[in-house]
């Protein structure tokens, strides 16, 4: 994005309402401003080998993170787990196989002790008609709980819900589940919350390949971002899964980011003057909004 | 190990739903050493085939379907079989067919250790095991250490059948076939089977299958009636 154009954008908003910011703080809060815009978020999107990790990010993101095969593990490096970090910090993990992990506990430990501090937003994929999750939530459990525990936003995506019997029944034009699967669908939301002793809102069906349930997807997890990371995720996330509601939220995040931003470095400008900066800044969001 | 009676039957009533059957109404299990089982009291023969594998594969489908009643419980969303049970088949008096559906593997730890050591006594007494897989998975880790640890060797994988199910759901999924795969989804399941031949080697069968709705379901059935022959072979051979 042309950083020029928005802080030229942002001043000119700022000074039609008589705030003038000198020389001196601008380029401070120029650069401060392209930080939470053009901020690359880190999402870790873990998953046992097929539950369709890499259509996920490809359904989301539009771009071809990993090659999707029909038939063999794509993602599969030659030993680790760690299987490499897309463009854009998009880092795909396997869920070890039980007894797997077991033996190389320390290693993951390790591993995540690195990794997982580090992300922004943690997506746990599950095939919505798989039952085995023993190795799912043993890891997720062991591993990865104590960092989501510390406010990583965490959600668990119940992916190929398109797959969940009766499949046939699944309306291929209109891209929603039949009425039977639509009831299996919820039924499965509720064991896998109950499962991982999640609430119920943090347990989302979606079917990638089918570009179901995407939008809501995109809507919890800006709801779940911190405000200065949500334009950076909403950036990433193609058009077409953008609602009104996830652009106005990161509108509204950016804004008061924007507005803490300058409060802080701005010295004249006391923390009382918040709201009238907020309004100045009105129109600058708009047009920032209109990026999205 | 307790069993569940869930069904029992005339061998002719099994035969009628799945004429593949047939050849196991000649077999004479009374002169060879098919096992003995204590089943609700009553000490019979049993020609057993057991269906083992991970958790919503579709063991139970697949039971209901190979024998055309719906008895054993199934559900998309949460284990259902707890225990063993059986669909029995009566041949003749005090010698029986029975199809044993068992609790699936991989939903958590504590259970798998109680659930494979129940496989490990059913693999010992049964006559044909059938491991299912899915041809629409790609993480076959549990079924490959759970195979590894019930079939050690070469001799022990004689009386095992792979039956992969699921290959009408095999990518790139297709919702117009009624049964069974489309040609490119077809093509997919063959790929995948030469995929896992070298993983699970030396089973006597690889059967691609779908429970529900059932397809090639025969292929499965005349598998296993070979091999219940073969197995009645065998014994006979040894008793003379």
């Amino acid at each position: 994005m042309n950083h020029q154009a928005h802080s030229e954008q942002l001043f000119e908003s700022l000074s039609r309402h008589g705030i003038v910011i000198p020389e001196a703080y601008r380029q401070k809060i120029e650069s401060r401003l392209n930080q939470v815009i053009n901020y690359e978020p880190r999402v870790g999107v873990f998953g046992k080998t097929g539950a369709g990790k890499s259509s996920l990010c490809n359904a989301l993101f539009g771009r071809d993170v990993c090659p999707v095969s029909d038939i063999a593990a794509c993602t599969r490096s030659e030993q680790e787990v760690f299987l490499g970090i897309g463009s854009k910090g998009m880092t795909l993990l396997d869920v070890p196989g039980v007894g797997e992990s077991g033996a190389r506990d320390q290693e993951y430990a390790q591993l995540y002790s690195t990794l997982l501090p580090k992300l922004d937003l943690v997506l746990w994929v599950i095939k919505a008609d798989d039952r085995a999750l023993a190795s799912d939530e043993d890891f997720y459990k062991r591993i990865v709980s104590p960092y989501i525990q510390a406010g990583t936003p965490f959600f668990i995506v119940l992916n190929q819900v398109d797959k969940i019997e009766p499949f046939r029944e699944w309306d291929e034009a209109a891209h929603q589940p039949g009425p039977r699967q639509a009831c299996a669908i919820d039924e499965k939301r509720r064991a896998v919350a109950a499962y991982f002793g999640l609430p119920l809102d943090q347990v989302l069906p979606c079917a990638a390949d089918e570009q179901y349930g995407l939008i809501e997807l995109v809507d919890a997890v800006i709801h779940a971002l911190p405000r200065e990371k949500r334009a950076g995720v909403l950036i990433q996330v193609q058009p077409k899964h953008r609602s009104e509601k996830a652009k106005q939220e990161t509108g509204n995040g950016l804004l008061d980011t924007i507005v803490d931003v300058i409060v802080d470095i701005v010295p004249f400008v006391p923390g009382s003057a918040k709201k009238s900066v907020k309004n100045a800044l009105k129109s600058f969001c708009k047009w920032v909004g209109s990026l999205f | 190990m307790k069993v569940i009676i869930r069904h029992e039957a005339e061998l002719a009533a099994l035969l009628q739903h799945q004429p593949a059957f047939t050849g196991i109404a000649g077999l004479n299990i009374a002169s060879s050493d098919f096992r003995h089982w204590t089943c609700e009291g009553r000490d019979i023969q049993i020609m057993h085939v057991a269906i083992i594998g991970k958790s919503g594969y579709g063991k139970s489908s697949l039971v209901n379907a190979l024998i055309g009643h719906d008895v054993m419980k199934t559900s998309a969303i949460e284990a259902c079989t707890r225990e063993a049970q059986n669909a029995m088949f009566r041949i003749r008096d005090g010698q029986y067919l029975a199809f044993a559906d068992v609790p699936g593997i991989g939903e958590s730890a504590q259970c798998d250790e109680k659930y494979l050591s129940m496989y490990q006594d059913l693999v010992r007494k049964s006559d044909v095991v059938v491991h299912m897989l899915r041809a629409d998975c790609r993480d076959y880790a549990i079924d490959e250490a759970a195979f590894a640890r019930l079939f050690p060797d070469r001799a022990s994988r004689r009386k095992v059948i792979l039956a992969v199910n699921g290959c009408d759901k095999i990518e790139p999924l297709s919702r117009q076939t009624v049964r069974g795969p489309s040609d490119r989804q077809w093509a997919n399941v063959l790929e995948k089977i030469r995929e896992l031949g070298p993983r699970f080697a030396g089973v006597k069968h690889i059967i691609p299958c779908c429970a529900n709705p059932a397809w090639r379901l025969e292929h499965l059935s005349e598998a296993i009636t070979v091999m219940l022959e073969e197995a009645a072979r065998v014994t006979l051979a040894v008793a003379a």
